[in-house]
């Protein structure tokens, strides 16, 4: 061919694309450097034309860069046009932890041809890793009718063939029925099985399995070109078009841990018969930059808060042994010295401890089992009350010798044990009120104490099993006069009586306590909390979920700020209500409240937060739910 | 020599109940018919599965155009029996038979005027496959070779007793071709 030839020929096909011939459209579609002009757009930034490589000249000596001027001078042409990406805002937003992308995708009218098929698949680039998107297909009309008619021959392969399963297609139907008919009686032993073999079309049945395995082989014989039917964003049909096509291309991509950026390429490929004739990753990237309210994390350090409980309880049992019907003791009997000196032991320790208050005394009387029921009720009362009286008395002798110290420990509080830190609220020193606690000693008497009767016995060691079983079921009756008959009726009641009946004549006591200062239960110590700086660390690389698991209780402004991200807008406002007023708080607020709907209260926090920190005059442009609240 | 047959025809109709579906059958050779009209008549009997025995009849004691020119003949007196290996079962399918046959001949006007007569002592081999067309009806169709010693004179026409040649010489000729209708009892 010549070379005046070839070149009227390209100078034809440029100008009438439709009559171009599939080689020389490619080759022209090649010589552009197809792939992803990038274009980035912001506001009303102007379109960059198809990157051209100017050095092709020396590279390749292709005519189709060039056409004859008017003077018959060869001039390069290189404005060719391929499909190409348009972005208009190249800085996207994190919300609900997902981005939206939204871009344009630019198809020039050069690139159809009745029987290509144009595949234009958007490639992102997320940490490195790649990930296509649905692509979109341009499909040339006798393209699709190739296709079409592909399948139709493949499905009339696949009519032809036999069920597998069914055996009846594949006998000698008459053949067999006529045998089994006549050797009904089978003269010479041939079975039914054996008739059945015999009459099956085993040639017909090996000819079906061989054409069933050979299914697939027949599939990419017919169907060069099958149906995309997964990851594909449209499909359409169009034979030629003069201008180029826009589509405009919106995809949601979830982010991930780390993710700052969002790199877009655009893969395009022509197929022609079924075949790949072209196939490029566009060399031009768009880039997309996340922004996300997560950069407004509180990066402070915490300190682990410790929490101390302010009420604590003694309880304390005194074996006081009254005499037979008395409601007084006498310290020479038994251990009745020691065991009272336990309680005031008690008390005084107690009294001596600046850190503990006495809040109340509770005194709790109690009667053997031994006479009547409602008497010994009484006499249980009238032995608590006595004891009480005797508790009081120590009190006031306590308090008489002990005023003196009282006064200095409330003069100097540098004399009481500092066991808070620095953070700790400062202390206040309560001297301690005697005279409350006297009104809060209470005393009764809860008569016999069958409870603890069974408590005893099933502790004690005085009893074999069987005993034991014996007197709980005299101890199991209704009326307490009968139980004591029964238990007097034992053999063994005399053990009854010293080992049990003894220890029931005593008084309990239970001591109120709290704290003293423990108004504030938090201690904030020196120790960083591991668990908030993990989730202040998960916050930071944008993997919210454990974030969340991390900071759920602290209820802080990280907390918030966390919620915030993964759409938790309610809960995000109910915390930041709570917190000081800052201007972090106050941008927070206001995408909360923008967010929920509220654009007044949103509005009103933003300039405040503006107000407090100059950053967020620039910043709320970045987060949608800001950007239209101010003029 | 009919009488006798007719008697064996009889006497294997009154017995076939006895003797157990199927095992027995007897058959014409359509296509002998079509010989000179040779009745014929074949007897089987199947012994297992793959093996059945035969005897067969022919006979043809016609003579056309009688006494003119054109009389022509094929009168035979023929017997044979032998065996059918059955493929697949006895009585249907594809089968393959041996047969010994003794035959006394007479043909003439045939090709020639020229009429031979004699004995044959022959023996053949044969193929063949039958359709089975109901419980109890077979098409045979099939073809067989048959070759042998014959004792002939020879004649220089069908009614005269000019002798050309005599003597003993062999054969070989596919004698027969099977279309053979059979019916099983």
């Amino acid at each position: 061919m010549s070379k005046s030839f070839i070149i009227t020929m390209l100078i034809v096909a440029a100008m009438i694309p439709a009559s171009c011939s599939t080689a020389g459209q490619l080759r022209k579609v090649n010589a552009g450097e197809l792939g992803a002009g990038v274009i980035m757009q912001h506001g009303e930034l102007a379109r960059m034309e198809t990157a051209v490589k100017r050095d092709t000249a020396e590279n390749r000596s292709d005519v189709m860069n060039a056409v004859p001027d008017e003077n018959g001078e060869m001039t390069p042409i290189d404005v060719l046009e391929t499909a190409y990406v348009f972005a208009k805002h190249k800085q996207v937003s994190e919300r609900r932890g997902q981005v939206e992308l939204d871009f344009e995708i630019v198809v020039p009218g050069l690139m159809f041809n009745p029987s290509w098929q144009i595949r234009i698949t958007p490639v992102l680039t997320i940490l490195g890793e790649q990930e296509l998107l649905d692509s979109l297909l341009i499909t040339g009309e006798m393209y699709k009718e190739a296709q079409l008619r592909g399948y139709e021959k493949y499905e009339r392969y696949i009519k032809s063939l036999l069920p597998l399963d069914e055996e009846d297609l594949f006998l000698y139907k008459r053949d067999l029925r006529i045998f089994l008919e006549r050797f009904a009686l089978s003269p010479f032993g041939v079975s039914e099985e054996e008739a059945v073999k015999h009459y099956t079309k085993q040639w017909l049945k090996r000819l079906n399995l061989i054409r069933h395995s050979r299914k697939d082989k027949k599939y990419e014989r017919f169907v060069k070109s099958p149906f995309i039917t997964g990851g594909v964003r449209i499909d359409t049909i169009m034979n030629k078009a003069e201008n180029s096509i826009t589509y405009r291309y919106r995809q949601t991509v979830n982010t991930i841990p780390r993710m700052k950026r969002i790199d877009l390429n655009l893969r395009s490929a022509i197929m022609a018969d079924g075949e790949r004739i072209y196939s490029r990753t566009g060399d031009d990237t768009v880039r997309f930059y996340i922004s996300s309210i997560s950069s407004l994390a509180d990066n402070r350090e915490k300190y682990i808060k410790m929490i101390s409980k302010r009420d604590s309880i003694i309880n304390a049992e005194a074996n006081i042994r009254f005499e037979l019907d008395k409601s007084y003791f006498k310290d020479s009997i038994a251990d009745n010295k020691r065991e009272f000196g336990r309680i005031t032991g008690i008390l005084e320790e107690i009294f001596e401890n600046d850190g503990l208050i006495l809040d109340s005394i509770i005194i709790l009387g109690a009667a053997s089992p031994e006479g009547d029921c409602e008497y010994n009720l009484k006499l249980s009362s009238e032995r608590a009350a006595y004891i009480l009286n005797k508790i009081r008395k120590f009190i006031k002798e306590h308090r008489d010798n002990d005023r003196h110290i009282l006064f200095t420990s409330f003069a100097g509080n540098s004399s009481l044990p500092d066991t808070t830190d620095t953070y700790s609220l400062v202390h206040t020193v309560v001297p301690f009120d005697y005279d409350k606690l006297q009104k809060n000693i209470s005393a009764c008497g809860i008569g016999e104490d069958w409870d603890g009767m069974e408590r005893l016995l099933v502790s004690t060691t005085a009893f074999t099993d069987m005993q034991k079983r014996e007197i709980l079921a005299c101890m199991s009756l209704n009326e307490a006069e009968e139980r004591e008959r029964r238990l007097k009726s034992l053999p063994y009641y005399e053990t009854i009586s010293d080992s049990l009946f003894n220890r029931m004549r005593n008084v309990k006591f239970t001591f109120h306590l709290h704290k003293k200062d423990a108004i504030n239960d938090t201690i904030t110590t020196a120790v960083i909390d591991t668990t908030y700086m993990n989730g202040l660390h998960y916050l930071r690389e944008r993997d919210y979920k454990k974030a969340l698991d991390c900071l759920k209780y602290y209820d802080d402004y990280n907390t918030a700020l966390t919620y915030l991200l993964m759409d938790y807008n309610r809960s995000a406002l109910n915390i930041l209500k709570k917190l000081k007023k800052d201007a972090e708080r106050d941008y927070l607020l206001a995408i909360s409240y923008s967010r929920l709907g509220d654009t007044e209260k949103a509005r009103e926090f933003l300039g405040s937060a503006i107000k407090q920190d100059e950053k967020f005059k620039y910043r709320y442009k970045l987060d949608p739910e800001c950007s239209g609240l101010l003029e | 020599m009919r009488c006798r047959l007719l008697i064996i025809a009889a006497l294997i109709l009154t017995t076939a109940p006895a003797l157990k579906a199927q095992r027995v059958s007897i058959g014409t050779n359509i296509a002998d018919y079509a010989n000179f009209a040779t009745f014929n008549l074949e007897i089987g009997y199947a012994l297992e599965q793959h093996w059945s025995v035969f005897v067969k009849g022919s006979y043809n004691p016609f003579t056309f155009n009688y006494g003119t020119p054109k009389q022509i003949q094929h009168r035979l007196f023929s017997i044979e029996g032998g065996g059918r290996y059955w493929f697949w079962h006895a009585n249907s399918g594809w089968f393959a038979g041996m047969k010994l046959q003794y035959s006394i001949y007479n043909y003439g006007g045939l090709v020639s005027r020229r009429t031979e007569e004699g004995m044959g002592y022959g023996t053949g081999l044969f193929a063949g496959y039958a359709i089975m067309l109901t419980p109890n009806l077979n098409l045979e169709l099939g073809a067989g070779m048959v070759a042998g010693i014959r004792d002939y004179r020879k004649y220089k026409c069908q009614k005269c007793g000019e002798i050309i040649s005599q003597g003993i010489g062999g054969y070989i000729f596919p004698d027969n071709l099977i279309i053979q209708l059979v019916y099983m009892f």
